[in-house]
């Protein structure tokens, strides 16, 4: 038995590390990272190893407290970084140079925003230019029985129901959401993806979704179809402008390899890093003055919302209990 | 005098401490259910939780049904019956076991979406144009989801039932006919009543998978406790929250295992074993041979063939994505964890029941529910859905670990670090604790069956507990122990949120690998890996096949000595 | 008859078992196949139970055809008991529940008169509401021929009923049994390897080997005229003495008896049929052995002793006081000859 656990012990990998490299927790699925790690590997030298989880990496990193291996985490949206930041597991990045790629508002002392993605909603193309959408006509009548969304507890509709919050308080996004329910076609399911390929066949006319899924679609051979069939809407945009989230990344608390740790950080909001990001994954870059892709820049541009993703994210856990209160998945 | 009798008893000792180490993330679990969840438990028991929780008894109830439906039969046609085919069926029935749920899950609900091909088609053919125009099942429902997950699920029904039927009571059926019986009337009235325990037992383990089931109900999106756990621990950052649904799923799964439990007293085996030769079996013929082929050929086709060939598919049509050199590392990382955690849970299993026997013979315990609780508590983890399981397993491991290290500079001024959370040893520790109830539960089956008079026999000779445990019990056991280490071998390749969740850095089991795919909903492009997982599956899973039909062969002879010396 | 076999033939594994069996069992006559295990007898039993498929052959019951080219009837439309070797009490049923098992055709009120009768029959009263496990072996088997006899079969079939029996109450246990089955006056086939089971159970003995029956008669019969050596030898004791080696005297007056051709260079003999006292008579056969060992048994003594060579054994009352190495003369008479006219 002692034996075995030696072995096993021997064998498993994450001693402290002698060479110089980056550990990584990471939201984000490895096959949108890794080729911007490898061009970093490529310019620093720097190795670098990526454990994904879709779930738990905050709670890892708890347990593990000061004996945790990762160096930085990569989330896939806005309320990871704040529960990072609010569980004191991160630390000051203190860098010029991501102070200087990055505007202000996309950073804060313990995180950084690396990309931005529009909350869009898709609209069938037989139902003609809905450009002056609002997030709000989802509840009306006009949309009964026709709308398509992802589960409401997913982060990117977490993100959008506090942000409704916001600007409305809570008793009307109650109502609001009622009325979206009652509006779906089908029980919230699937990915933001899956409610485009609803629409192209005919299942519901409207959807909430990731603008950069639309990318997405547009290159994969058998999904072009199903980005055809719809617009992408930009919806307030003669109000208070889209509701947009944030990937973004952390240096952790007791990272053992700071100076590596903050050389990546500061790639990922380079030119290089942030094209990237762009390019393969069609997400818009927080450095400003950096090309966007071609077919994102197709879409054209844009109002953000004017209250700042920080602050719709205060009301995160009342989000939460809205949806449950009105059974939004159920 | 207290050390005396630890001596004389080291299994039971080390039952009970195997059992502690292993109980723990459970009782973390419990002790962290206890702290206040800040009023989120309560605003989940105003809103949601009955919605969950019925969801999740719906989907037990379903899926055991529907398991039942599937195994029964089939298990009946191939143990009793000759019908076209039956060779082949024997062991390709078992074949969907190694179909990771959350696969097939995707293959159909894409093929029987709104926007799947058969609705297509439907739509095509009968100038269909909107949902409203007709009306078709939702895959993505709890009934869909209750045949998906019976599909793969329906094997341990099947095996389970098949040994039980060819094994027990073909003289018992023989004399049931002589008094007037038809086949049809003796299946009810001799065969389902003595396999009740065994239905029963069989459909415990359903229901557990089914429980403890997160990626094909998060997949079809169906709320039950156990992605309600997920929700309430990622979406509201509350563990203490999270902890309190999970310990409300291990109630409902003490109730399963003591319901199993009521059904495994006073089932006695009373057949002597007598010489059985296959003539006895029904020879069907005409419409009802092809009727059992046909639906043998049916399950086959829906748990196995047709995802297999689907999954084939997207490796034609995406080969040049397919294919990576990190491949052959991720499926070796998985053969490896699961090869060391299957040995593990035997040796696990083998413990606590020695010492279970143990303490049945030297009757020291005064109370005798104490004994069978270390097989009753070790088993628990195989309900813990993998993520709480990878909580409780972060919790004390943590804590030891800052506890060693603290020790460890002090002493030494060596800092070892995270030596099990960030090592395979955590992944390989979850496997154990969840899948260590397979060979503990059929160990102890196999072991009452070892008649008490080989123990007084090998004892009388001067031979101690422990020998007679390793030089007669062991060599007797040896055919379970291989088929449920293989099981649990199984198992492990296909699980997936534990592995998520502890794996250290840079490693990827094929599970993991195919998982970030299908989370993304692109199943296409992780399919080889996908059927990497299924095929690894299939050679131990037809080693178990052999064994199972083998031991239908050479039966056991000892166990009518158990009813003789009461 | 109750039962009528006719030329069966059964094999199993392209292997036959039963070449050409003939069989009549007539009504209230208890008949043992008999036979050292692997000679066919179980299989026969199960044939006739329908539980084994047949060649070729007819088997009639009550007049009825269950077996012929044709025509198969399955088990339970034969009308049959049967008592396993292992009683097949089904445990999860009470012995009531057991007994009743075969009887749902009956009311409610009959069918609880009928389990009562049995268990009187089976002299077994107060046991209704128990289960099988919490019975003895012997009381499992009464309880197994009741559920079979409550079923009121044309035919009763036995299989090896006795050998999980101690030898202490076996005896009159078969006594027991046959009286319980005169007395419901079924007809039963029961199997056995064991001769003395036979003897005491049976009314009729056909004795098995290599899928035939040997020979069917009485125990008497097979015992006294057994139509073949291995029949002589299967049935009891037999001494086994070479014609060459015996005295003028001997030779002389076998001559006047004519032996079956096949052993006529031997002379077949019953260890009770050697007497130490001279018989006179005309048949009288005189023989000179020396004691080897003797075997003290209570009321009789087996002596053991060499005859012309040959080993042989005889009975001597317990006054009898031989040694080894004594002589004596032993006496029979020709009328007890085995395989002679």
């Amino acid at each position: 038995m002692k034996k075995i656990i030696l072995a096993a012990a021997l064998i498993g990998s994450a001693f402290s590390a002698l060479a110089e490299e980056v550990n990584i927790y990471s939201y984000r699925q490895p096959f949108l990272i890794e080729p911007m790690l490898e061009k970093f590997t490529e310019q620093t030298g720097i190795k670098t190893k990526v454990v994904f989880a879709s779930s738990g990496i905050v709670e890892r990193l708890q347990r593990e407290g000061k004996l945790s291996p990762a160096d930085i985490v990569l989330t896939s949206n806005f309320a990871a970084l704040l529960q990072l930041e609010e569980a004191g597991l991160t630390q000051p990045i203190n860098s010029e140079e991501v102070n200087k790629n990055v505007p202000a508002q996309f950073r804060d002392e313990n995180w950084v925003a690396l990309t931005k993605r529009a909350r869009a909603i898709y609209s069938a193309k037989t139902l003609g230019d809905k450009s002056d959408i609002n997030y709000e006509d989802l509840a009306t009548a006009e949309y009964k029985g026709q709308i398509c969304t992802r589960s409401g507890k997913h982060p990117y509709n977490i993100g959008l129901v506090s942000s409704m919050i916001a600007h409305h308080g809570e008793e009307k996004t109650l109502e609001w959401l009622q009325g979206v329910k009652d509006n779906l076609a089908r029980r919230p399911q699937g990915n933001d993806r899956g409610q485009v390929k609803a629409i192209k066949e005919g299942l519901c006319t409207v959807s909430l979704g990731n603008s950069y899924y639309l990318g997405k679609m547009m290159t994969d051979e058998n999904q072009k179809a199903w980005a055809e069939a719809v617009n992408i809407n930009f919806p307030n945009q003669n109000n208070r402008g889209t509701h947009v989230n944030v990937s973004g990344v952390v240096l952790t608390k007791h990272s053992k390899n700071q100076e590596s740790a903050v050389k990546l950080i500061e790639f990922l909001t380079q030119d290089t890093a942030q094209s990237m990001y762009a390019s393969v994954n069609y997400e818009y870059p927080v450095k400003e003055g950096v090309e966007l892709s071609e077919l994102v820049a197709s879409w054209g541009d844009f109002k953000v919302d004017s209250i700042a993703i920080s602050e719709a994210a205060k009301y995160r856990s009342d989000a939460l209990r809205l949806l449950d209160q009105v059974k939004f998945d159920l | 005098m207290a050390n005396t009798t630890i001596v004389k008893r080291p299994w039971q000792i080390s039952s009970f401490l195997i059992v502690a180490i292993l109980f723990a993330p459970t009782l973390a679990l419990v002790f962290t259910a206890m702290e206040s969840s800040q009023g989120i438990f309560a605003q989940l028991a105003d809103t949601v939780l009955f919605d969950y929780i019925s969801n999740s008894i719906l989907m037990v109830i379903g899926v055991c049904l529907i398991s039942l439906l599937i195994g029964l039969p089939l298990a009946w046609l191939v143990a009793m019956c000759k019908f076209p085919g039956k060779r082949f069926f024997s062991w390709a029935l078992v074949l969907p076991l190694a179909m990771p749920a959350y696969i097939v899950a995707y293959i159909y609900s894409d093929f029987f979406d709104y926007a799947g091909p058969v609705q297509i088609w439907l739509r095509n053919t009968f100038g269909w144009q909107s949902p409203a125009d007709y009306w078709f099942f939702d895959i993505r429902s709890i009934p869909g989801a209750s045949v998906i997950l019976a599909l793969v699920l329906y094997p341990y029904v099947y095996l389970f039932l098949r040994s039980a039927f060819a094994q027990n009571n073909l003289v018992q059926m023989q004399a049931s006919r002589l008094l007037g019986d038809t086949p049809w009337q003796s299946f009810w009235r001799i065969s389902i009543p003595q396999a009740r325990g065994i239905i029963v037992a069989s459909l415990a383990l359903v229901g557990m998978e089914t429980l403890a089931d997160f990626a094909t109900m998060h997949y079809f999106a169906i709320n039950t406790m156990t992605t309600a756990v997920y929700d309430t621990w990622l979406g509201y950052y509350n563990l203490p929250a999270a902890a309190k649904l999970s310990v409300l799923m291990l109630a409902m799964i003490f109730l399963l295992l003591a319901i199993e439990k009521r059904q495994r007293i006073d089932k006695q085996n009373y057949s002597r074993n007598d010489s059985f030769d296959n003539s006895e079996m029904y020879q069907l013929s005409g419409g009802k041979a092809w009727l059992a082929t046909g639906f043998a050929s049916l399950v086959l086709f829906a748990g196995f063939i047709l995802p297999s060939l689907v999954l084939c598919g997207f490796i034609f049509d995406y080969y040049d994505q397919v294919w990576s050199e990190e491949f052959i590392e991720y499926g070796s990382s998985s053969l490896f964890i699961a090869l060391i955690a299957a040995v593990l849970a035997v040796i696990v299993a083998l413990i606590i029941n020695f010492g279970l026997r143990q303490s049945k013979q030297t009757n020291q315990l005064k109370h005798t529910w104490i004994q069978p609780l270390p097989g009753q508590l070790a088993s628990m983890g195989y309900a813990l859905p993998g993520t709480v399981l990878a909580i409780g397993i972060i919790i004390p491991m943590t804590a030891l670990e800052f506890w060693s290290n603290d020790v460890l500079v002090e002493w030494f001024d060596w800092q070892p670090g995270l030596f099990l959370t960030g090592t395979t040893f955590a992944i390989i520790f979850a496997y154990v604790v969840r899948f260590s109830a397979i060979p503990i539960g059929s160990v102890q089956e196999s072991m009452s069956k070892i008649s008490p008079h080989l123990d007084h026999a090998s004892r009388s000779m001067g031979a101690g507990f422990s020998k007679t445990a390793l030089r007669i019990h062991l060599p007797l056991l040896k055919r379970i122990l291989l088929t449920s280490g293989l099981l649990v071998f199984i198992e492990s390749m296909k699980e997936l949120p534990a592995a998520l969740l502890l794996r250290p850095f840079g490693f990827e089991t094929l599970a993991t690998y195919v998982y970030q795919y299908v989370s993304d909903e692109q199943l296409e492009h992780a399919s080889l890996a996908a059927l990497s997982i299924v095929i690894l599956g299939l050679i131990p899973l037809l080693i178990v096949n052999r064994m199972s039909q083998d031991s239908l062969q050479k039966k056991v002879n000892s166990n009518d000595s158990a009813n003789h010396n009461n | 008859m109750v039962l009528a076999i006719n030329q069966l033939q059964v094999s199993y594994h392209q292997q036959t078992i039963l070449h050409g069996v003939d069989l009549n069992v007539a009504q209230g006559e208890i008949v043992c196949l008999l036979g050292s295990s692997g000679c066919g007898k179980t299989t026969l039993l199960k044939t006739i139970a329908g539980l084994t498929d047949v060649d070729k052959g007819e088997i009639e019951i009550n007049g009825n055809t269950v077996n012929s080219d044709h025509i198969t009837i399955a088990p339970e439309h034969r009308n049959l008991g049967m008592l396993f070797q292992d009683y097949a009490l089904f445990p999860h049923l009470t012995v009531h529940e057991n007994i009743a098992y075969g009887l749902r055709r009956l009311s409610k009120k009959k069918r609880n008169i009928r389990v009562q009768d049995m268990l009187a029959l089976v002299q077994l009263p107060n046991i209704s509401d128990k289960y099988p496990n919490q019975l003895s072996g012997g009381q499992q088997q009464r309880v197994a021929l009741a559920r079979a006899l409550a079923y009121q079969p044309d035919l009763l079939l036995l299989d090896e009923p006795f050998s999980n029996i101690d030898t202490k109450v076996k005896f009159e246990l078969i006594a027991q049994i046959r009286d319980i089955i005169k007395q419901s006056g079924v007809a039963a086939i029961f199997v056995s390897h064991s001769k003395d089971e036979a003897y005491g159970f049976a009314d009729t003995i056909a004795l098995m080997d290599e899928g035939k029956i040997q020979q069917t008669g009485s125990p008497q019969q097979l015992y006294q005229q057994p139509n073949s050596l291995f029949v002589a030898r299967f049935m009891g004791p037999l001494n086994e003495i070479k014609r060459t080696q015996l005295p003028q005297q001997a030779t002389e007056i076998l001559a006047q008896k004519q032996t079956q051709p096949s052993e006529n260079d031997k002379l077949f003999v019953r260890p009770e049929s050697l007497s130490l006292a001279p018989i006179v008579d005309q048949h009288n056969v005189e023989l000179q052995a020396v004691v080897e060992s003797t075997t003290f048994y209570g009321k009789q003594v087996t002596v053991t002793a060499r005859c012309y060579g040959e080993v042989i054994s005889f009975y001597t009352d317990s006054q009898q006081h031989l040694a080894s190495g004594d002589k004596v003369n032993l006496y029979f008479s020709t009328e007890h000859l085995l395989l002679a006219d």
